[in-house]
This record gives structure tokens, C-alpha cells and sequence, in this order.
């Protein structure tokens, strides 16, 4: 027999199933770029913050030695290999997670200076920071009275 | 008594759209022996005190927030935003719970869960009366 609890355990799991489609379809329409949603591994967002440009790449169980990052003034290419071994004397239930060799080259909107990129890699999340060439950035006009 | 337990549940469902962050559900590997069971699920973008693991009626549950910084400046591709992991599994009785190791490294959480002593088989006598 339902008790009052459950019976708004159910109901809250319908409210849970609701807002989840809501969100799905409000994340649908908010896709910056559907375009160029590409399904490659590792997946990456490109954000532009002023001066530089933010390369983000989920890579989990990836070491910093696993990852080789290269790149010239526009275009930056990533690759190496994760690992997902199924430990000795275990036997796999269920294997969602892949070994994989990766590499994917991206097109970068704007020229940048490639000497002076930075990576670091945190929780499985690569961070690449690219500052922006500099004829690229804004400088000031002083005007003259003639 | 079964009101917290269902407050707490209620909290939980309400949690994602509070944060504005999707819940997704992470990959996992589950593999098992005679000693227990192993699973291993990718959090990237999770730090382990961010990690919140829970067993409650036989149900448990990995809990993962994003913990670093939300990402600066304009969007010009997205493939991925940042999320929270959530996960449940129906786990045996017979999971020795004090001794659950949990180990998170490069964003992959290894979850150990033995079995308890109390369960591995012994043979019974059938004393004739």
C-alpha cells in the first residue's frame, strides 16, 4: 500500500522526469554552435576570453604524459590514448568505458600565439590557454588637433 | 520514521535544476570477483571532496559535483557543459559496507565494494532427531 510519503515520492519523480525534458530541450536550443557539434573524443568547448582563447577537453583517466598537444598560429591537434583495462583476476559485468587512442585537430577562429599556450590538466579536464596574436589586439588611436 | 527519509529524497530530485547545471549519468565499468565488486565510472571535473557516496536500502548511489572553476568568456563551440554525475546501482546484501574504498584519480572514481565474511558459504548440520 502506497503511504502518503511515497505517493509524493512518485509524483516527484514525474516533476524530476519534467524538468529534466525541459532542460534537454532548453540546452538544445541554447547550443552555441549546432553546426559543429562533432561527436570526436575527447569532447571540447572553445571559449573566447578577451585576450586568449580557452580550449576545454574532457580527458578522464588520461595522464599528462598520455596527451600530446600540438599546434601552429591556427590549428591545434591533440592525441594520445586512454586506458580502460579490466583488472586482473576480475571479471567485467558491464563495460561502458573504452580504451581508446584519440586524436582531433581543431580550426582556431583566430591566429595565436602558439609559444606561449599553456596546459594544465585537472580532474580529467584539459585546459589549454592560447594567447591571441598580437596585431590582433585593440589599441589606442590618439588623435592629433591639426 | 519515514519523513526525513522522504524530505531528504525530495531535496535530492529538486538538487539539479537549483544548480542550473544538467545531471548526466557517467560511464561505468562494473567487474566482479569472489572478493566483491569494482566499479569505475569517468567524473571529469570532479575533485574527490566532491564526491559523495551513499548506500541506503540496498541502493547506492555516486554523487559527483563539478568543482572547478565555471569556464570564462564567450562560447565559440560547445560540445560539453559543465555537469554533475549522478549514478545508482542495486547492490547486494552481502556488501560489507564499513570496509567500501573509494579512490578518485585523473577524474575516474574507483569504487571497491567487498563482501562481507558473514555471507561466504558454510555447510549447515542436519543433526538426526
Amino acid at each position: 500500500m502506497l503511504g502518503w510519503f511515497d505517493m509524493d515520492t512518485q509524483l516527484d519523480a514525474l516533476e524530476m522526469f519534467r524538468r529534466r525534458m525541459d532542460q534537454l530541450f532548453d540546452e538544445a536550443a541554447r547550443d552555441p554552435a549546432p553546426a559543429r557539434r562533432t561527436c570526436g573524443w575527447p569532447r571540447a568547448n572553445l571559449l573566447d576570453a578577451g585576450d586568449t582563447l580557452v580550449l576545454q577537453a574532457g580527458l578522464p583517466g588520461v595522464k599528462l604524459q598520455d596527451v600530446e598537444i600540438a599546434g601552429n598560429a591556427d590549428t591545434l591537434s591533440l592525441s594520445g590514448q586512454r586506458e580502460a583495462i579490466a583488472p586482473e583476476g576480475w571479471s567485467a559485468h558491464r563495460r561502458e568505458r573504452a580504451s581508446l587512442r584519440f586524436c582531433r585537430s581543431f580550426a582556431l577562429p583566430v591566429k595565436v600565439e602558439i609559444d606561449k599556450a599553456e596546459a594544465t590538466l585537472r580532474d580529467g579536464i584539459l585546459t589549454i590557454r592560447l594567447p591571441k596574436a598580437p596585431e590582433l589586439k585593440p589599441r589606442a588611436i590618439t588623435v592629433r588637433a591639426g | 520514521m519515514s519523513t526525513p527519509n522522504a524530505v531528504s529524497q525530495k531535496d535530492q530530485h529538486l538538487s539539479p535544476s537549483l544548480r542550473g547545471r544538467a545531471v548526466i549519468a557517467p560511464p561505468v565499468d562494473i567487474f566482479e570477483n569472489d572478493d566483491g565488486f569494482l566499479i569505475v565510472a569517468d567524473l571529469p571535473g570532479v575533485s574527490a571532496d566532491k564526491v559523495d557516496i551513499r548506500l541506503e536500502n540496498g541502493e547506492l548511489t555516486i554523487h559527483g559535483a563539478w568543482s572547478l572553476p565555471e569556464p570564462e568568456g564567450a562560447a565559440l563551440a560547445g560540445e560539453y557543459r559543465p555537469a554533475d554525475y549522478k549514478r545508482s546501482f542495486y547492490v547486494p546484501d552481502s556488501i560489507d559496507v564499513d570496509r567500501i574504498a573509494a579512490d578518485l584519480k585523473d577524474g575516474v572514481l574507483s569504487l571497491h565494494l567487498p563482501r562481507s565474511e558473514a555471507v561466504k558459504p558454510r555447510s549447515i548440520q542436519v543433526r538426526a532427531g
